[in-house]
């Protein structure tokens, strides 16, 4: 295992200058250098235990510009210029070798490759700028599609390894994401997220928002007084069908 | 040949130590008998090495054959003592097979020295026989040797059933070699003769050679040869000289397992001076045989956990990965303290039994002086992690001064480091010191952080402050309104308050699962109209549903509420003026988890 | 441990399963208690941590309503890391299945550290293994049924991801705003993000010029943990009751978030009460609403 490369972490504190002091929009970066240059008392680094100083921050601004640049950025602003941003990052992010260490588990230090390095394509991907979407968190820009890519990446051997990162709505995503307590169980993640490409094409992805809210807290009830990360992939799958069913059943029972 | 004579003591005018006395001389057993036994025989035969190489030492148990008991009952001890109270004897020797337990030593110096306590000396000469086998408590004169004769050998006679032991010794007298044997007992004072005759005797008895004076003196030269190869003692010549001890129908434990009692023991007492790393000259050569078979004796690095002792014993021989301990006032050295640790491997099959004398988890220091027996182990905390254990040794220093504190410290029986024992002064608080820091040093090497108070170097670290406010998070609610403002604290006046619903078990109630909650009420009495609403609601990632998962329909309801004769059938109930443990039932769906949430209405 | 959830079935009580508690340190080395943080962490230094349990099997079949012969249980230990109440990533270390011809269970594993981040939360639960041929109308049918949990969270990194999120900073650089950098604290917060993780959007700042109370801070000092505590304490639950309909906002919010906590702080400090009703006392008596919320902030101290 080589080292791990150490990122820089930017304080919540720190987003909120950045954010405050531009009046909401994406701050200059002579702004950001004056804020959050040397000796800044909202950036830190880990004391110990990896790699500060590395190249990774600027390859992974120079990786995600040039996705946003094949993407349409910053001209092109339509729904599926986004669309393709998010999938292709997603899985730039999850095959990315040097971006799987505990660091990037890290908000702060989402919220300095995002705040620091990339608030223009923050706001061409979220004209609304709302905060969230530069602070770290499982809504931070970036930070969800690293997830994304990392838990529904299907490994190297596989035919299709990025099958679910492209199939899925954005809907499913969140409905995956924002719920640590699916999202923290990769197996899980991909079971459902499997589950959801098998019943879209049965049902129309159309109707599969509705279903998969359902579905999700289904599993989640479920979840609570049974483990589902001890059942066996068929069992889980089975498991996952079930509450899918369900959930379609209470549909044509509505 | 022909039966010995026997010389059974009478008081004298002067008064002898009787027997008893003789026998409570030997103080509290720290250890059990047969440990007591082969401590101080094993600590006599290593203090008796000469020069050179360390001792070869044999014990044997073994049952006598036919001839050998004949020659035992008609020649050895045909002539017994007068009067009553020596049932035991006869016991043991007219009864029966006869079992022996043998302690022989070689390659030290036997017993020598004049055999008669009242011969003169000229101060040059040792005394062996006569400490050994006449007097009792006189201090053995080697230079820090470990053993003293006259407490030690009771133990001796304790662990015979009739208190009696036989001695065989090729030694010298004067430069000359002697073979010398004798048999000697030392039972219960009693009274024997007749008349004007009967007398009171010490108890201790001697078969040998008739003396001329009234006393015996030990078989000698070709006799005592004799004997001892009728017997089927173990041979001597002149080059192998030493002493075997015979132990007459020894008293082993009903359950106890002679031969791994014997190999822990010796290992456990004498492990320095038998690793593999031991010098030749301090180096104890053993062997043991149990009713005619061999018993290999492992070595300590092959017996844990003496393997990590055997490790620490080489770091505070050269000072390696040894702490000094010191005492500061007086400035001065008082000896190094080396501690390993390492996983805690497999024992032993002898140490594997319940009642081994070797720790399961050791967390010990062997203490000992540089002559490198041990004088005891002091315990100190274990790893919590049951899967490593840790051993330590300490040695005093081999400076004059410290060294004899430390060896004047000792009782009798070498076991002990006891400063009382040491007047005021410097030397004492050598030994108070040494102990105090050894035992601080034994219950914190565990748990280095723990015991120094761990905080306390922390700098500016946050994460203790963090985690005390964050009890503040999760629990919170758990904790009920005992921490909260809804007390009596500080004089305010009692509110109405309820705490967080506790679940208490779940049962079938008319078919159906339910689960029983109850929660505390305490009531201001403010409010005759007052209720308690319950509402139950579905667990999703470990709390309560959102709103915006609440399309999961969940159509529970509260089945049953109760605040002492109160009762309800609904989700409410009325509580008034009334105070205490409010009950309430709700029923279970089939795969979910349930929480009840509790409000106070007011009326 | 006193539960506040049912369970659709029988579960085990902690006195059956006899958790010996968690261990932790160095691989190869002694492992120690583990306490609630682990100093001296960072991603070159792996973790051993370990779980034992001493279950007394015939109390488990009593339990549990099952012939003894028809348990069949699993122990399952856990690792969970990353940031918020929840951790962001969780991985199965270890099984063993808990017999009856085993008086012990053993459960270890090494944890690389390069995929930690922040904190450790360790769980081991016991799960059944088959389902029961002959159960009891109450006993656990389904495998992977949770009958026993137990947690331990282990803070690794200190300041960043502390519990509760606190820090030390000097204020006289960290704001431009002369009339905050006097103030001994700072909490920071947004109005209305009751939704928020609680981790994420919640920080107290500590002013490091003020020598006093920062010093106070860092060694606990009960005192001063309580006033700040209220002071956020108070600060929060005041916004959100008088939020027009406080109390369907906060049952929306999901476990771990701002909202979630001010519940539980209302709870603790006004046991029982909706929102309406700490508004009301509030409004009519701001003295006695201020003073419950400081009484209800007590932390360390004599606990």
């Amino acid at each position: 295992m080589s080292r791990v490369d150490l990122l820089p972490r930017l304080k919540t504190i720190g987003v909120s200058h950045l954010l405050q002091d531009s009046n909401g929009a994406p701050p200059e970066p002579e702004r950001v250098l004056e804020i959050i240059g040397e000796n800044s008392p909202f950036v830190w680094f880990a004391a110990s235990g990896g790699t500060a100083g590395n190249d990774l921050p600027s390859e992974f601004a120079r990786g995600l510009r040039d996705i946003a640049s094949r993407c349409g950025y910053p001209g092109e602003n339509s729904q599926k210029a986004r669309a393709d941003f998010d999938r292709e990052a997603a899985i730039w992010l999850g095959s990315h070798p040097s971006l799987q260490s505990g660091e990037l588990l890290r908000d702060d230090v989402w919220a300095f490759l995002t705040t620091a390095l990339l608030p223009k394509i923050v706001e061409w991907r979220y004209p609304e700028r709302n905060h969230e979407r530069y602070a770290g968190g499982v809504r931070n820009t970036f930070q969800r599609l690293w997830m994304r890519g990392v838990t529904l990446d299907l490994g190297e051997g596989h035919a299709d390894r990025w099958v679910l990162v492209r199939e899925l709505s954005e809907d499913a995503m969140v409905q995956i994401f924002e719920r640590a307590a699916i999202s923290s169980d990769a197996r899980l993640s991909r079971a459902i997220a499997r589950s959801w490409v098998d019943i879209a094409g049965l049902i129309g992805r159309g109707r599969m928002e509705d279903v998969m809210r359902r579905a999700t807290i289904f599993i989640r009830v479920r979840n609570q007084v049974i483990d589902l990360a001890h059942l066996d992939d068929d069992d889980l799958a089975a498991e996952i069908a079930h509450a899918f069913n369900a959930s379609i059943g209470s549909e044509t029972g509505n | 040949m022909s039966a010995l004579d026997l010389y059974s003591e009478p008081f004298a005018k002067t008064g002898n130590i009787a027997a008893e006395g003789f026998r409570k001389l030997l103080g509290r057993p720290a250890m059990n008998l047969l440990q007591t036994v082969i401590r101080e025989a094993l600590q006599n035969s290593l203090d008796a090495a000469q020069n050179g190489d360390g001792p070869e030492v044999l014990l044997r148990t073994r049952v006598l054959n036919e001839d050998e008991v004949r020659v035992l009952r008609s020649q050895v001890f045909a002539r017994r003592p007068e009067g009553e109270r020596h049932a035991d004897l006869s016991e043991a020797l007219d009864n029966g097979p006869i079992r022996v337990f043998e302690i022989a030593d070689f390659g030290t110096t036997g017993l020598g020295g004049p055999t008669r306590a009242d011969a003169p000396t000229d101060g040059e000469e040792d005394l062996d026989f006569v400490n050994f086998m006449r007097n009792v408590g006189a201090a053995r004169d080697t230079h820090q040797g470990g053993g003293t004769y006259g407490y030690g050998k009771t133990s001796l006679y304790a662990l015979s059933g009739c208190s009696t032991i036989f001695v065989d010794t090729q030694a010298r007298e004067r430069g000359q070699s002697v073979r010398r044997a004798m048999g000697c007992r030392i039972g219960e004072a009693y009274d024997a003769g007749s008349g004007s005759e009967r007398r009171r005797h010490t108890g201790r008895h001697w078969w040998g050679r008739d003396d001329g004076e009234g006393g015996v003196d030990p078989l000698e030269a070709g006799e005592a040869v004799a004997i001892s190869a009728a017997l089927g003692l173990p041979e001597r010549t002149t080059a192998r000289e030493g002493t075997t001890i015979v132990i007459i129908a020894p008293i082993f434990d009903e359950q106890s397992d002679v031969r791994n009692d014997l190999i822990e023991t010796v290992l456990w007492n004498f492990w320095p001076r038998m690793c593999r790393s031991t010098a030749q000259e301090k180096r104890l050569a053993l062997r043991l045989e149990i009713d005619g078979e061999v018993v290999v004796v492992p070595d300590p690095e092959d017996f844990p956990p003496l393997d990590l002792f055997a490790r620490a014993l080489e770091g505070a021989r050269h000072g390696d990965e040894a702490k000094a301990i010191t005492s500061i006032r007086p400035r001065k050295h008082l000896g190094q303290l080396s501690i390993r640790r390492g996983a805690r491997a497999d024992r032993h099959v002898s140490a594997l039994r319940k009642r081994s004398v070797i720790p399961k988890q050791s967390a010990h220091i062997a203490l000992m002086r540089p002559v490198e027996l041990i004088v005891k182990y002091v315990h100190g905390e274990p790893f919590p992690d049951g899967r490593f254990e840790w051993a330590g040794v300490f040695i005093c220093s081999d400076e004059e001064e410290v060294e004899q504190a430390f060896a004047d410290s000792e009782p009798p029986a070498h076991d002990d480091w006891v400063p009382q024992n040491l007047p005021t002064g410097a030397a004492k608080s050598y030994v108070n010191i040494a102990l105090t820091r050894l035992s601080e040093e034994a219950k914190t090497y565990a748990n280095p952080l723990g015991a120094t108070g761990g905080g306390n170097e922390r700098g500016p670290s946050l994460a203790s402050t963090a985690s005390i406010m964050g009890k503040l998070l999760e629990k919170a609610s758990a904790t009920g309104p005992g921490r909260g403002g809804g007390g009596s604290r500080g004089g305010v006046k009692k509110l109405k308050s309820l705490s967080a619903p506790r679940f208490v078990r779940l049962e079938m109630a008319d078919g159906v699962r339910t689960a029983i909650f109850e929660a505390d009420l305490v009531n201001d009495k403010s409010d005759p109209k007052l209720r308690i609403v319950a509402e139950p609601y579905i667990v999703i990632d470990g709390g309560m549903a959102a709103a915006a998962d609440a399309s999961v329909a969940f159509d529970g309801q509260v089945t049953r509420m109760a605040l002492g004769v109160l009762q309800g059938t609904s989700g409410a109930l009325e509580v008034g003026f009334n105070e205490g443990t409010v009950i309430c039932h709700v029923p279970m769906p089939e795969s979910a988890a349930v929480g009840v949430k509790l409000f106070l209405k007011e009326g | 441990m006193k539960r506040r959830i049912a369970f659709p079935f029988l579960t085990l009580p902690d006195e059956v399963v006899g958790f010996c508690g968690w261990m932790i340190g160095d691989p190869g080395q002694p492992l120690l208690k583990a306490e609630d943080c682990l100093e001296g962490w960072d991603y070159e230094r792996d973790i051993e941590v370990n779980a034992r349990l001493k279950p007394d099997f015939e109390a488990i079949a009593e339990a549990l309503d099952l012939n003894k012969e028809d348990v069949a249980l699993t122990v399952v230990l856990k690792g969970g890391t990353g940031a918020g109440t929840m951790p962001r990533r969780v991985e199965r270390l270890a099984g063993a299945s808990l017999t009856e011809e085993q008086p012990e269970v053993d459960l270890g594993a090494v944890i690389g550290s390069e995929r930690l981040s922040g904190r450790l939360r360790l769980e081991v639960s016991i799960l059944l293994e088959k389902a029961p041929v002959a159960p009891g109308p109450l006993s656990p049918m389904l495998v992977g049924a949770r009958l026993w949990t137990d947690r331990k969270d282990i803070l690794l990194e200190d300041g960043g991801d502390a519990r509760f999120p606190i820090e030390v900073i000097s204020f006289a650089e960290a704001f431009r705003d002369p009339g905050i950098s006097f103030a001994p604290w700072f909490i920071h917060w947004r109005v209305g993000a009751l939704d928020g993780d609680f981790g994420g959007s919640v920080r107290v700042y500590v002013n490091s010029d003020d020598l006093v109370t920062s010093e106070r801070f860092v060694n606990g000092d009960p005192a001063t943990l309580q006033a700040i505590l209220g002071d956020v304490m108070s600060q929060l639950i005041s916004a959100v009751v008088r939020m027009d309909d406080a109390d369907d906002h906060l049952a929306e919010c999901s476990e771990g978030s701002v909202g979630e906590q001010v519940r539980r702080w209302m709870d603790m400090a006004f046991p029982g009460r909706s929102a309406r009703s700490i508004l009301s006392v509030l409004e009519a008596t701001p003295g006695r609403f201020h003073s419950a919320i400081l009484a209800a902030a007590r932390v360390g101290g004599e606990e």
